[in-house]
């Protein structure tokens, strides 16, 4: 009995699934017609993946009666000897295995067609929805919506006022759990709640929802429209409201364990020890003894600095539930001595209620620079500001740049006298022509003068003190990108190199040495005291996988190790000062979820972003260890 | 004489209209019971609580002497049901119903159904849709006799069939009748047919049972009347309803 | 062929019973012959076969017809003379009816006896003719 029900549902529904098949036909057709337009196949896989499976799921569930309300026929079926709630089993069982059929048609078509399942991915936007790929939330919404429509299905043929209230109930649900709980989910993730945090109420919402459509649909008088609502509202008010409870319940209880996440947030090495913050503590790995220690717990460690023997970070507390405030923490680096320098939290300070944006810490340790702006419905003015290391001295200091832009410290000039500030425009002011500012900062008399204009942002290079400013900019007129050095004090530019793109550059640890990868395929390596380019390797069809950072020096500045995709794997090559390679380690995961390089002594760290995993390489063994 | 099916105390009104209240009647096994009323008055709606389609407001059911709640879905194995202008699913085929029926029913009688299919002329390729009128009706005949019923419920099946079509459809329950000695509930407010072969006769009127009577007794009271007062009527069913219903 | 009318005043298997008879009378069916099963009949008829059951019923209490068990039923050797006899007595009926009338209006038995001479005469009846005395 059973078994018929479900294939005549099957039978019924077999257009929306040829429906849902040409949908992703089309879709594959449109990436494999049009390589070059990455940004349309973005959005067609964010639409395919995100509106069509889940409206093709809405459709499956919605019509999930319409073949019993025609001509009455439901009569006819309720008087077959058969349960109710067989029926109401088989019919969704159905519905559940068609768009399982369709979700894994997909699947397969993403992971066969060749580079579809990297442009997948690339939209995972994981931050966003806090660890989930986008493709597991177009599916869970899928299954939500089939299974809000086929619970609301049995109340009335009009199939267009289902799909329509579906909508609208799961919108509201979702939404209703989502400022319900915020005010208190928040405080105990630690963090802005994300996407996941609903995942809870996405899945109980709609069980709660089919529960009551099951329980109503077995008791109900099917002729009578009212009474069909009337009975679902019964059963569907308590049972939605177990399901908020239970859901809130799950929220949470997931939001406490692992609010804090893993994921690493900034590596840094200094004095051949490598630091990063993750899951709500700061580690320091040190190469002397190869031990990975705890040396601080922070409420949500993000972002931090290190300099002069001390580390500066940010923790936030949440003062009522629904105010979070940012502060400034200082302490040694073996974790001791931790103390705030309430910059944002005493209430008499110019910082008060703003959020420090960027910091770091004078070469003497003594004294801390840092930007902030004011959130909300402030003004977005920036401030910059300096308080010594005990707290004492607070200054600030308004910066004259528009609110469209966003602040950096990079470093310091010769002396550790002035800061160096990097100010990058937002995606709406660049279009409209702002350019990138280069400033020095003096924190004592606040006067700020502009170095540079329109260079690229000088990420993932050292921070320290800097009498030469390795910057690239592009030159208009020849399409060229040149990497050029720029004198601090004096502000004499000159050219490093000039190719197509510089892809990285990076400092050794002493600044005697600047190698770079430009045009995509020359290694090199500067010096600045010779004022030339020392040592010079084309590298021949080099594939550096996807470009992040993969540049680094290895022992103490004695070789250089760069990513490189070899044999269709992602490997790490040793260089020594010759620019010839002298190894190449396979890394441990794909090429693609490698971030993060740093290298410290005779050994490498490398992020693998995707699991939130860090790894250890040693260059002498040639093995690998994860540590994190 | 034992019954098949009682109801008791049955209750249903939709919305603010009551259909009908404190229903109580009983069937005789192996008898053929005529359930008369004009359209609207509730013959649909008691013979779709009989047959577990909508549950009622209040009152209980028996079936073989077995208390039935909304829900349950055994005692439906005993019951053929013919109901009015049968649609049924329009998509599937005729062969498809079939199949699809013997599913539900223990005791389908898969030969029986050819045969039924033979005799009625009908394809089990044709989708149900494209049937006429008549041959909707012998399917669903066919349909719900070779389930084997013990008590056989018909719902005005042959309202706007044309009367050649509807005497053999009479001819086809009364064989089945002969051969197997199904109980029967016919509901309909087209009263030649069922004058022939009614056994017992229910009225439902303004909500309630206005008769629940052995025809015979009804029709020797009826007559008597009409020949002490003097009318020479043609008599008969029609008369005696419209007399209960007048 | 048996005939029946669903609204007459007469009980259907009363028809039934009738119809029987008449045909055993008019000596289309003889004693011996198989009469149609009960499902036939009813279908035939279009009526209930719990009707033609119980007019076979007292058809056999009557002994007109007997029922021999797995071959159905037949009309039974006495069935003529029954029914013979039933004709007589509805005739006798009949005639001591017209008698009674008769005497009422005023005739003697002789008047009634010449009455009905020219009356089977105006009918045409070979009875005379074929040798009767007068």
């Amino acid at each position: 009995m059973f078994e018929k029900i479900f294939r005549k549902e099957w039978k019924d529904k077999l257009d929306l699934l040829i429906f849902a098949l040409a949908g992703i036909l089309i879709y594959v057709l449109a990436f494999l017609l049009l390589p070059g337009r990455r940004d349309l196949v973005d959005i067609l896989t964010g639409a395919v993946t995100v509106i069509f499976l889940p409206f093709v799921g809405l459709l499956l569930g919605a019509g999930g009666f319409a073949a019993e309300f025609k001509d009455d026929a439901w009569a006819y079926l309720f008087s077959r000897p058969v349960k109710r709630s067989t029926v109401w089993l088989a019919k969704y069982a159905a519905l559940l295995t068609i768009l399982a059929a369709v979700l894994l048609l997909f699947a397969v078509v993403v992971r066969v067609v060749p580079g579809l399942s990297r442009t997948v991915a690339d939209l995972g936007a994981k931050d966003l929805s806090g660890g989930f790929s986008l493709m597991s939330l177009g599916f869970l919404l899928s299954w939500a919506l089939l299974t809000v429509g086929f619970s609301l299905s049995f109340l009335t043929e009009r199939q267009y006022a289902v799909v329509f209230s579906s909508l609208l109930i799961w919108a509201l649900l979702e939404f209703g759990a989502f400022l319900l709980w915020l005010p208190f989910l928040a405080p105990l993730a630690g963090s802005p709640v994300s996407a996941a945090a609903l995942a809870p109420f996405t899945i109980l919402l709609p069980i709660g929802l089919a529960l009551a459509s099951l329980l109503a649909f077995a008791r109900t008088d099917f002729s009578q429209p009212a009474r069909k609502v009337r009975d679902f509202a019964k059963f569907g008010l308590p049972l939605l409201l177990a399901a908020l409870v239970l859901g809130a319940v799950w929220s949470a209880a997931a939001a406490a364990a692992g609010g804090r996440g893993r994921a690493i947030y900034d590596l840094q090495v200094y004095d051949s020890s490598a630091y990063f913050a993750g899951r709500g503590k700061v580690f320091r790995f040190d190469a002397a003894d190869g031990r990975l220690r705890t040396i601080a717990k922070a409420r949500v460690p993000l972002g931090f600095e290190i300099g002069g023997g001390k580390m500066v970070f940010i923790n936030y507390a949440f003062e009522t539930r629904r105010s979070v405030s940012a502060d400034l923490w200082m302490m040694n680096t073996d974790g001791s001595g931790a103390a705030p320098l309430n910059v944002t939290s005493r209430k008499d300070s110019p910082f008060f209620g703003r959020h420090p944006v960027s910091f770091q810490i004078s070469p003497d340790g003594r004294s801390v620079v840092f930007a902030a702006r004011g959130t909300g419905k402030r003004p977005a003015r920036w401030l910059l500001g300096s308080i010594k290391a005990d707290g004492s001295g607070l200054r600030s200091f308004p910066l004259d740049v528009d609110e469209g832009y966003w602040i950096r410290f990079v470093g310091w000039t010769a002396g550790g006298r002035d800061a160096l500030v990097f100010a990058v425009p937002s995606g709406r002011s660049a279009a409209e022509g702002a350019a990138t500012r280069l400033f020095r900062f003096d924190p004592e008399t606040g006067a700020c003068r502009l170095l540079a204009e329109d260079i690229q942002y000088p990420s993932g290079d050292r921070r320290g003190v800097q009498r030469s400013f390795a910057f690239v900019s592009r030159c208009e007129d020849d399409r060229s990108t040149v990497l050029g050095l720029m004198d601090v004090e004096s502000g004499d530019k000159r050219e490093v190199v000039r190719d197509s793109s510089i892809d990285w550059y990076r400092w050794s640890d002493d600044g005697s040495r600047l190698a770079f990868f430009a045009g995509k395929r020359t290694l090199g390596i500067y010096s600045p005291a010779e004022g030339r380019v020392t040592v010079r390797r084309e590298l021949e069809d080099f594939d550096p996988g996807r470009l992040g950072p993969s540049l680094i020096w290895v022992r103490g500045g004695a070789g250089l190790a760069i990513k490189q995709v070899r044999d269709g794997a992602g490997h790490l090559v040793l260089l020594d000062a010759d620019l010839s390679e002298t190894g190449a380690l396979p890394l441990p995961f794909d090429v693609d979820e490698a971030g993060w390089l740093v290298g410290i002594g005779a050994y490498v760290l490398v992020l693998n972003w995707e699991e939130d995993q860090l790894w250890l390489a040693d260059l002498d063994a040639g093995t690998w260890r994860k540590i994190y | 004489m034992s019954e098949v099916l009682r109801v008791a105390n049955l209750a249903k009104s939709f919305g603010r209209k009551k259909v009908f209240e404190g229903l109580s009647l009983s069937l005789a096994k192996g008898k053929v019971h005529g359930l008369l009323g004009r359209n609207g008055e509730g013959k649909t709606t008691l013979i779709r609580i009989i047959t577990g389609v909508i549950p009622a407001d209040r009152g209980e059911l028996f079936f073989d002497g077995r208390a039935i709640r909304f829900g349950d879905a055994a005692y439906k194995r005993a019951i053929g049901y013919i109901p009015e202008d049968p649609f049924f699913f329009g998509g599937m085929r005729v062969g498809e119903l079939l199949d699809f029926n013997a599913a539900f029913y223990p005791r389908w009688d898969g030969p029986r159904a050819e045969d039924y299919l033979r005799v009625f002329g009908l394809d089990r390729d044709v989708r149900v849709r494209a049937l006429s009128r008549g041959l909707k009706l012998k399917l669903g005949f066919a349909a719900a006799l070779a389930a084997r019923p013990g008590l056989l419920v018909l719902d005005d099946p042959t309202s706007g069939i044309d009367v050649p079509t509807r005497q053999d459809f009479l001819r086809d329950i009364i064989r089945e009748l002969a051969d197997a000695g199904t109980t029967v509930l016919f509901a309909t407010h087209m009263v030649h047919e069922l004058e022939r072969i009614v056994e017992h006769l229910f009225i439902l009127h303004g909500g309630r049972l206005v008769l629940d009577e052995d025809y015979e007794a009804v029709r020797e009271r009826h007559d008597e009347r009409m020949a002490a007062g003097g009318e020479a009527g043609p008599g008969g069913l029609e008369d005696i309803f419209r007399s209960f219903v007048a | 062929m048996i005939k029946v009318d669903p609204s007459s005043f007469v009980p259907i298997y009363e028809q039934i019973k009738a119809g029987v008879r008449g045909r055993i009378a008019g000596a289309a069916l003889k004693p011996g012959d198989g009469l149609p099963s009960i499902r036939d009949l009813a279908a035939e008829l279009i009526v209930n076969p719990n009707t033609v059951a119980r007019a076979y019923r007292e058809l056999e209490q009557e002994g007109i017809i007997t029922t021999r068990q797995g071959k159905g039923c037949f009309v039974s050797a006495r069935s003529e003379s029954i029914v013979r006899e039933e004709k007589r007595a509805a005739l006798d009926l009949t005639i001591a009816r017209a008698v009674d009338e008769a005497a009422r209006f005023g005739y003697s038995a002789d008047e009634f006896r010449l009455a009905v001479e020219r009356i089977l005469d105006g009918r045409g009846s070979r009875s005379r003719t074929r040798g009767g005395k007068t």
